[in-house]
């Protein structure tokens, strides 16, 4: 009895060490961000709400208010999430709009012209934008509340 | 491991043994798991399709001549209600909207390059039918609004 137990312990324990060498030696489970600094395409993610109403622009905002206020026309601009986020070529990540829907991004390449970029805004629409670095990418989502939600992905990487 | 970061890894295969056996539990289990990871596995494909389809024939020569036709439709539309999308553009905004709006009334969807040129920064969109305008006009910010036609917030 007991040394089935030792047999069954010293199992468990060879399983275990097995996984652990294996999630090792992918080098990924834990380590998501260890890519090569290369082939990480850092995002900045801002989603504004614009509305007629008087209220002014959120500090955090008057950069894309300066880019925008000459196309599009609103009174006020207030920033309802602020991300970055960290992808690796091929990485989908997620952010979340305040009204549920969900926008996905996905690094296709990266090149001298700047970064591929798949967006997917959840009941809006889909595209495919090769954006420099630094280049706003706006997208409007629609309505909410009493005005429009706005996207700005802007990529961010060291060149 | 967050549960996004659970499913990227899932998706690329990145997972250890165990760690794959316990998350294809949870994926029999949670049906919203699943359809997180079709929808994962889905972002990008139809921009790889198109990147590998031959380039389309040049559609904007055909389409500019049309464009005061176009607008005068716009205009009729617009009157019918759609003032209040087009009244979220400024004046330069309106200018520059009309191209775009052309090309998504003519399309349904821009193919590569049209009509900022193929140097744009929007090589593809898809918006599912509605109209939608995208706006290059300053040097480092491009601008894609899709107007109205259709519930915004059902899903894909």
């Amino acid at each position: 009895m007991r040394a089935s137990s030792v047999v069954l312990t010293l199992s468990i324990a060879l399983l275990l060490a097995a996984e652990g060498a294996s999630a090792q030696g992918k080098g990924k489970v834990e380590g998501r961000g260890i890519a090569p600094a290369g082939d990480r395409v850092p995002v900045n993610v801002m989603v504004v709400h614009t509305s007629d109403r008087e209220g002014g622009v959120d500090p955090r905002a008057r950069d894309l208010d300066r880019k925008l206020s000459p196309q599009l026309r609103y009174r006020s601009m207030r920033v309802l999430r602020e991300q970055r986020v960290d992808l690796r070529l091929d990485e989908v990540g997620t952010v979340k709009l305040p009204d549920g829907r969900v926008v996905r991004l996905r690094p296709m390449h990266k090149g001298p012209d700047g970064v591929l970029i798949a967006v997917d805004v959840e009941g809006s629409v889909k595209l495919d934008a090769r954006a420099p670095n630094h280049h706003k990418v706006v997208i409007g989502a629609g309505e909410y509340e009493d005005g429009n939600l706005a996207i700005s992905i802007e990529p961010d990487y060291e060149e | 491991m967050s549960r996004e970061q659970q499913l990227q890894a899932y998706h690329d295969g990145e997972l250890s043994r165990l760690a794959r056996w316990r998350f294809e539990r949870r994926l029999r289990r949670e049906p919203a798991l699943r359809r997180e990871l079709r929808e994962l596995a889905r972002v990008g494909e139809w921009v790889r399709a198109g990147h590998r389809a031959p380039e389309p024939p040049d559609l904007w020569a055909g389409i500019a001549p049309r464009l005061p036709a176009a607008d005068a439709r716009r205009s009729a539309e617009s009157a019918r209600g759609r003032s209040r999308d087009l009244g979220w553009l400024a004046p330069a905004g309106a200018m520059a909207a009309t191209a775009g709006l052309a090309v998504a009334f003519a399309m349904g969807w821009l193919s590569p390059g049209a009509p900022p040129g193929p140097e744009g920064v929007v090589r593809w969109l898809d918006s599912g039918g509605r109209d939608v305008m995208v706006l290059e006009g300053a040097p480092d910010t491009t601008i894609i609004w899709v107007i109205g036609g259709g519930d915004a917030h059902e899903s894909v």
